[in-house]
C-alpha cells in the first residue's frame, strides 16, 4: 500500500497539479497513513507563496513510521496555493520535539 | 483565571446576536473553526431555535491544519449552515505575516463586496489581546475596513451602534466579555463540538489555532475538556503564546486591526 503512496508522492513532486492532489486525496483513506507533520524551514519567515516550495509534509503510518514526504502546495497555472486541504483525515503528529519552536 | 457566570454571559451574547440580526439587513459571521467562533455558532443556534440564519465565512490561506478542514465540513453538515470559503493569497505583507497580515482582510473585503454584507459577527474576546480589549460590542469600520479606535461610539444601557455614516460595515463582537476558561466551561456545559487539535497527543496540544505556519503546540497533558479546564485554572502562560510573534506584537496587532484584521 505504501508503494502506491510513494508513487503518488513522486508524482506530486514532479507535478503539484490539482489532478495529482485529487488522486492523493482519493488514495489517502485506504493508504494506512494516519499522521502528518508540516515542516517549514527553520527560522524562515513565510514571505510569499513561492516559499511554500521550500516546505514539505511528512506522512506517517499508525505506528508513527515515516512513509513519505510530499509538497504542501498546489500549482494553479502560474500561481502557487497551499494544499493542506488534501491531507484531510490525517492527524498532526507531536512526536518530534524540534517541531515545537 | 477568573471564572464568570455562564448564564449571564450566554444571555448577553444571545442578546447581541439577536440585536445584530434584527438591526442589519445582511449579516454574516466569521468562523475560524476555533473554540471561540464555534461557541459563537452554538450561541447563535440557541438564539434562533437551532438554526444559524446567516452565512458563515472562512478565510482560508490554503495551509490550515487538515483537522481544521475536517472539522469545517463535519460541523457545517451536522448543524446545516452555509459556509462561504474565501481563498486568501500568501503574498508579501509589510505589516504582518504573509499568511495572514493584510492578506486576509483583503479577501474578506472581496467577499463583503460580493455579498453586500453590512455587518460581520467576529468572535474576539477582550482577554485575548490588549488591542482587542479596546473594541466595542458593535464597532464601526469604514469602507476601507479601517477602525478608528480613538473615536468609538459609547455603548450605554445596551444601546449599540447600528448606523454608519460611510459605506463601511459594523463588526459585531458577542463574546467580548468571555474569558478563555468561560469558553471551555461553556463547551463542557453545552457539549459544543471542538476541533480535535485542542486536545493533547504525545504531550502537546494547541491552545489557540491559526494555520500550520504560525501556530505551534504547547506542552500539555489535557486530553479532554475537563483536563483543559483544570489546566487553565492554574496556568500563568498567555493563551496566544503559541502564535507567531510578528503578529502578536502589540504594535503590529494594533496596526493590523486598523487595517481590518479580524
Amino acid at each position: 500500500m505504501s508503494n502506491k503512496i510513494n508513487d503518488i508522492a513522486d508524482a506530486l513532486w514532479k507535478d503539484e497539479s490539482e489532478r495529482n492532489w485529487k488522486e492523493f486525496a482519493k488514495t489517502l483513506p485506504k493508504s494506512g497513513l494516519r499522521y502528518y507533520r508540516v515542516v517549514f524551514l527553520k527560522g524562515e519567515k513565510l514571505k510569499k507563496a513561492q516559499d511554500l516550495t521550500k516546505s514539505y509534509a511528512e506522512l506517517y503510518d499508525a505506528k508513527e513510521r515515516l512513509v513519505a514526504k510530499i509538497p504542501i502546495f498546489e500549482k494553479k497555472g502560474k500561481r502557487i496555493e497551499g494544499a493542506t486541504y488534501y491531507m484531510k483525515g490525517l492527524l498532526t503528529i507531536n512526536k518530534v520535539d524540534e517541531w515545537v519552536k | 483565571m477568573i471564572k464568570q457566570d455562564l448564564n449571564a454571559l450566554e444571555e448577553k451574547s444571545i442578546y447581541i446576536i439577536r440585536e445584530a440580526k434584527l438591526k442589519f439587513k445582511n449579516i454574516a459571521a466569521l468562523w475560524s473553526m476555533g473554540k471561540d467562533s464555534t461557541t459563537m455558532l452554538a450561541l447563535t443556534r440557541k438564539a434562533f431555535m437551532g438554526k444559524i440564519p446567516f452565512p458563515v465565512i472562512h478565510i482560508d490561506n490554503g495551509i490550515d491544519f487538515p483537522e481544521t478542514y475536517d472539522f469545517r465540513e463535519e460541523l457545517a453538515k451536522k448543524w446545516n449552515f452555509k459556509v462561504i470559503v474565501g481563498h486568501s493569497e500568501i503574498k508579501p505583507d509589510l505589516v504582518g505575516s504573509a499568511c495572514c497580515g493584510k492578506n486576509k482582510p483583503e479577501t474578506l473585503k472581496k467577499i463583503m463586496a460580493e455579498y453586500g454584507f453590512d455587518a460581520l459577527i467576529v468572535s474576539i474576546r477582550r482577554d485575548e489581546h490588549g488591542i482587542r480589549a479596546k473594541e466595542r460590542y458593535m464597532s464601526p469600520r469604514d469602507e476601507k475596513f479601517r477602525w478608528n479606535y480613538k473615536d468609538q461610539p459609547a455603548e450605554l444601557w445596551d444601546d449599540y451602534t447600528s448606523k454608519l455614516d460611510t459605506k463601511g460595515h459594523i463588526r459585531v463582537h458577542p463574546l467580548l466579555d468571555w474569558n478563555e476558561i468561560d469558553i471551555w466551561n461553556y463547551v463542557k456545559r453545552e457539549n459544543v463540538p471542538v476541533n480535535s487539535l485542542y486536545f493533547s497527543r504525545n504531550g502537546f496540544r494547541y491552545r489557540s489555532l491559526g494555520c500550520t505556519h504560525c501556530t505551534v503546540a504547547v506542552k500539555s497533558n489535557a486530553k479532554n475538556v475537563d483536563g483543559i479546564i483544570k489546566e487553565l485554572e492554574t496556568t500563568k502562560i498567555e493563551e496566544r503564546s503559541g502564535r507567531s510573534m510578528d503578529k502578536e506584537n502589540e504594535y503590529v496587532m494594533q496596526r493590523l486591526r486598523q487595517f481590518g484584521y479580524m
